[in-house]
């Protein structure tokens, strides 16, 4: 008779199917309710047991604690681990992102993937194994090539339908296009591919947030042989709640100011000025990032301008004397040549001087003076020309002189 | 189609050409008599073997197989016909009585647990 053995086709039988109880065990404490992954997926375990941690992690795993399988899965650094390893773990997190909808996870897939694209060869195999017929060589190349940005493609192409909508998706995607370096650090990406990615991203946020600005921009275009008025600043109003909800990406402070400041003109033209004022109070947290940007970063000169005419806008809107001052010095701080800028702030300085003068006491009257000629001389030097309010405050200043 | 890969749907392996996709689904499709079921199926043919491309794709989007193949399954046990005696087998065995010095012993009638033999020992018990 012949005696039972435990051969080794045995024990990799055994493994295989304990790989399977453990991807369960792993899958349930993912927390997701979905089945787990297709039963190929437990090759990710064998993979990881290949290391004395992995071997570790499956026995904890096998007494009910996947726990350090679970961090296991999480690798902080992926340049140099096995191509198919990758494989598996872009796909197993790419899942759990779907079915959780966490950014974490989308970095975490996204990182695999980048690393998977630094394995062309992989990757090439894997199209010469699944089409041996049917495509050229240099399809398969290409393919190859760019195979690893498809799940990147479908982040932002998901990101893009939901942009109307406000989506999660659409959120995290931005959230996520952000800031890659994560992606590329955890990847092991070398600073022209680092650098690659970057501009990926910055190209992906700008289509996704231009699909998200579509919607708003057809508004606007749909209202423009209409009058300017509260349905103009409605709409407006729509387009900063985009801004604060998308994280104040710079893209729609420059979409707003292009689109809002000739509604602003108008309603300021016909003295709507409620309208002008609702227009000023929403846009008023948008305004000052961008001109806090603007006095940074030299590529966004090409807007002080425009937005310093807000500012002038604010000036002449805001109820009380200092604020009213306090705009009228940002807007010709943001574009010191601005014209309307230079000439409010000089008309706020005369009436500054002449309320000093008018509030100086009999005694003492001397420091006030100082303070009045001072506004008075900035006045002129911002404001050469005629301006009856200048004018009337350099008479003071002289007459309290002599 | 629905969300579910269809390698993974159907458990497919990608690398295993359209012949034997298509053979696999065929299997499939006749052995449901659900209509909506097997177009999901055609469904899967279609985009798994008409176009290479997204037979690729839809391949990267599979989890490989990566795990060692179930083997060769062992050879059953199973007991042969009994084979003739050998000649050694046919010669009387040596007493183990006599082997452990017990044949002349005297065995007392007693009951099995105060048996010295099976006690371990060959003395007789006190009275």
């Amino acid at each position: 008779m012949t005696a039972a053995q435990w051969r080794a086709e045995d024990e990799a039988l055994f493994q295989r199917l304990t790989d399977r109880r453990r991807l369960e065990r792993l899958w349930a404490a993912e927390g997701v309710d979905a089945p787990p992954p297709h039963p190929r997926a437990a090759g990710m375990i064998a993979l990881l047991r290949e290391t004395p941690e992995g071997e570790r992690a499956a026995t904890l795993a096998d007494e009910g604690d996947p726990s350090a399988l679970r961090a296991l899965v999480r690798l902080e650094r992926l340049a140099d681990r096995r191509p198919v390893l990758l494989h598996h773990l872009a796909l197993y997190h790419e899942r759990l992102a779907r079915l959780r909808g966490s950014a974490d996870d989308w970095r975490t897939t996204l990182a695999a993937w980048a690393a998977l694209g630094r394995s062309p060869d992989y990757l090439r195999a894997l199209a010469d194994a699944v089409a041996p017929e049917g495509l050229e060589d240099d399809a398969k190349a290409r393919w190859a090539a760019s195979a690893a940005w498809q799940a990147w493609e479908r982040l932002v192409g998901g990101a893009e339908r939901g942009a109307a909508e406000r989506s999660m998706l659409t959120a995290i995607a931005l959230s996520v296009l952000a800031d890659v370096q994560p992606i590329a650090d955890r990847a092991g990406l070398n600073d022209n591919e680092g650098e690659s990615l970057q501009h990926r991203s910055e190209r992906a946020r700008v289509r996704i947030l231009d699909a998200a600005l579509d919607p708003i921009g057809e508004l606007l275009d749909d209202s423009e042989g209409r009058e300017a008025d509260v349905e103009h600043v409605t709409t407006l109003e729509r387009l900063v709640h985009l801004w604060r909800w998308a994280g104040k990406p710079p893209q729609v402070e420059r979409f707003f100011v292009d689109r809002a400041l000739s509604i602003g003109w108008e309603l300021y033209k016909a003295k709507k000025f409620v309208s002008l004022r609702r227009l000023n109070e929403v846009a008023r947290p948008l305004l000052d990032e961008f001109a806090a940007r603007i006095a940074v970063e030299p590529r966004e000169i090409s807007y002080a301008s425009r937005v310093a005419q807000f500012m002038v806008f604010r000036a002449e809107l805001e109820p009380r004397f200092e604020n009213q001052l306090a705009a009228a010095e940002r807007a010709v701080r943001v574009c010191d040549t601005h014209r309307n800028g230079r000439l409010v702030l000089a008309d706020l300085l005369s009436e500054r001087a002449l309320r000093t003068l008018e509030q100086a006491p009999l005694v003492g009257r001397r420091a006030h003076a100082e303070r009045a000629r001072a506004d008075v001389q900035r006045a002129r030097s911002l404001w050469p020309e005629k301006l009856p309010r200048l004018d009337q405050a350099e008479a003071a200043v002289a007459k309290e002189r002599a | 189609m629905s969300d579910e890969n269809p390698y993974e749907a159907y458990d497919l392996d990608p690398t295993a050409g359209p012949k034997a996709i298509t053979a696999k689904l065929r299997e499939l499709a006749e052995d449901t008599d659900d209509e909506r079921e097997r177009a999901r199926i055609r469904e899967a043919w279609e985009a798994l073997t008409m176009h290479p491309r997204r037979r690729l794709d839809l391949a990267l989007q599979a989890h490989p197989e990566s795990r060692e193949g179930p083997g060769r399954p062992p050879r059953p046990l199973i007991a042969g016909p009994a084979e003739p005696p050998a000649l050694d087998e046919l010669v009387a065995l040596p007493s183990l009585v006599e082997l452990a010095g017990l044949a002349d012993v005297e065995l007392a009638d007693l009951p099995l647990d105060e048996d010295p033999i099976l006690a371990g020992s060959s003395r007789t018990p006190d009275p």
